[in-house]
């Protein structure tokens, strides 16, 4: 199984933010056990969501499901952080999460930096939800929302690549997806 | 005829005076290139210009030798542009934001260095962008409204242009400027057709316009 090293990129951020990790034992048997469970119950709530929402088409369900496709991502970030052996520490947040997916994912190949940067602007409409400034100011589209959360869910397949798993691409919500989807029949857990 | 060229020669060797002056004291500041980014970031990046920031930080962000910026930091404080202050072996440097420099200099440097001129840089050429425009904190405290200082700049983008390369304007733009660039995308048609009461709510409050659609 692929043990992940960090990127240059990822060990200049642990240089410049020493204060903002912390040093664990590297374990990337833990880390994939961390994307399973990801793959089993956040992508799971995303596509219920997502489902629901494309059915009714009601913005709270959209947001909802965004949420739960952001914090699969920042979760699935952390894992890959515990493969290579540092935790983001409480100081830094989700904030330090965002700089060292972008320190992991933007360095080549090319094709991982979409996923990424929409996870950095993620992290930004879910601070705009939790903590909205004034009613008004919705400045993310539906059509932006939607993106969001599916690019969300191709980082968790980019991580799970990253530690030797196949990608998980078939739980991101495209509307032909969601058109045939069905709940799956729950398995047990590994 | 005689007391007014007097007069008008006293005038000239005064203003001459003060423009030597002023040009010693741009020599202090803007010497060499170090020195410029030095000033860049202790008065336009958000957290230095908040926290401050040890010589070894400095010169880690500046890609330079401590030694070099140990120095151009002890040429900032006695142009009055800095203040340091010791912690252990460490010197915490902060821009001086009572010094008689700091308003204007921080002017300066937005409108030479600053993320007004690192964002057109970047829509230069952007055939996909019909209007791009600075709103939020940022615009606001440029136009003088009282406030904190703003810890990242709000971009709007109007026209055909993808997330994808909206995210990749932003992103670039945000490791220029140290500082993080949200952007908001919308289409034409989006915009004019907000009924969010958000389009609005920009178009009342102060905008800094970046490019605006063809007359």
């Amino acid at each position: 199984m692929t043990s992940p090293q960090p990127t240059a990129e990822l060990r200049e951020l642990m240089r410049e933010r020493a204060e903002q990790f912390t040093s664990v034992p590297a374990d990337p048997d833990s880390a994939r056990l961390q994307l399973a469970r990801i793959e089993q119950e956040e992508l799971l709530a995303v596509m219920v969501q997502s489902h629901q929402a494309f059915l009714a088409n009601i913005e709270g369900l959209h947001r909802t499901a965004h949420t739960l496709a952001y914090d699969a991502a920042r979760k699935a970030v952390d894992a890959v952080l515990l493969a290579v052996g540092v935790r983001v520490a409480r100081s830094g947040g989700h904030h330090t999460t965002v700089a060292a997916a972008e320190a992991i994912f933007l360095p080549p190949p090319p094709s991982r930096r979409r996923n990424v940067l929409s996870f950095a602007r993620a992290r930004n409409v879910r601070h705009e939800d939790e903590y909205p400034r004034r009613p008004a100011q919705a400045t993310i589209t539906l059509r932006e929302r939607r993106e969001q959360t599916q690019n969300c869910i191709r980082l968790v397949g980019d991580c799970r690549e990253l530690l030797g798993l196949d990608r998980s691409d078939e739980m991101v919500p495209t509307d032909q997806r969601l058109r045939n989807w069905a709940l799956p029949t729950a398995q047990p857990h590994p | 005829m005689g007391a007014g060229f007097r007069l008008a020669a006293r005038h000239l060797r005064l203003i001459l005076h003060f423009l030597k002056a002023i040009l010693q004291s741009m020599q202090t500041l803007f010497r060499s290139e170090v020195l410029q980014q030095l000033l860049t970031l202790l008065y336009l990046d958000h957290e230095i210009s908040t926290s401050g920031a040890t010589v070894r930080q400095l010169a880690r962000r500046i890609g330079t030798s401590e030694a070099t910026i140990s120095r151009d930091v002890s040429r900032l404080v006695r142009a009055g542009a800095a203040t340091e202050e010791r912690a252990g072996n460490q010197r915490i440097v902060r821009p001086a934001p009572d010094g008689p420099l700091a308003f204007h200099l921080a002017g300066l440097l937005r409108a030479t260095v600053g993320p007004e001129v690192i964002l057109r840089r970047h829509l230069a050429d952007r055939t996909d962008i019909e209007r791009a425009a600075i709103f939020g904190s940022y615009a606001a405290r440029a136009a003088g409204e009282p406030g904190p200082p703003p810890g990242d700049i709000d971009l709007l983008l109007i026209g055909d242009i993808s997330f994808d390369d909206g995210y990749d304007l932003a992103h670039a733009a945000s490791r220029e400027l140290g500082m993080e660039v949200n952007p908001v995308i919308r289409t034409i048609e989006e915009w004019e057709n907000d009924d969010t009461g958000f389009a609005a709510e920009v178009e009342k409050r102060p905008t800094i316009e970046l490019k605006s659609p063809p007359a």
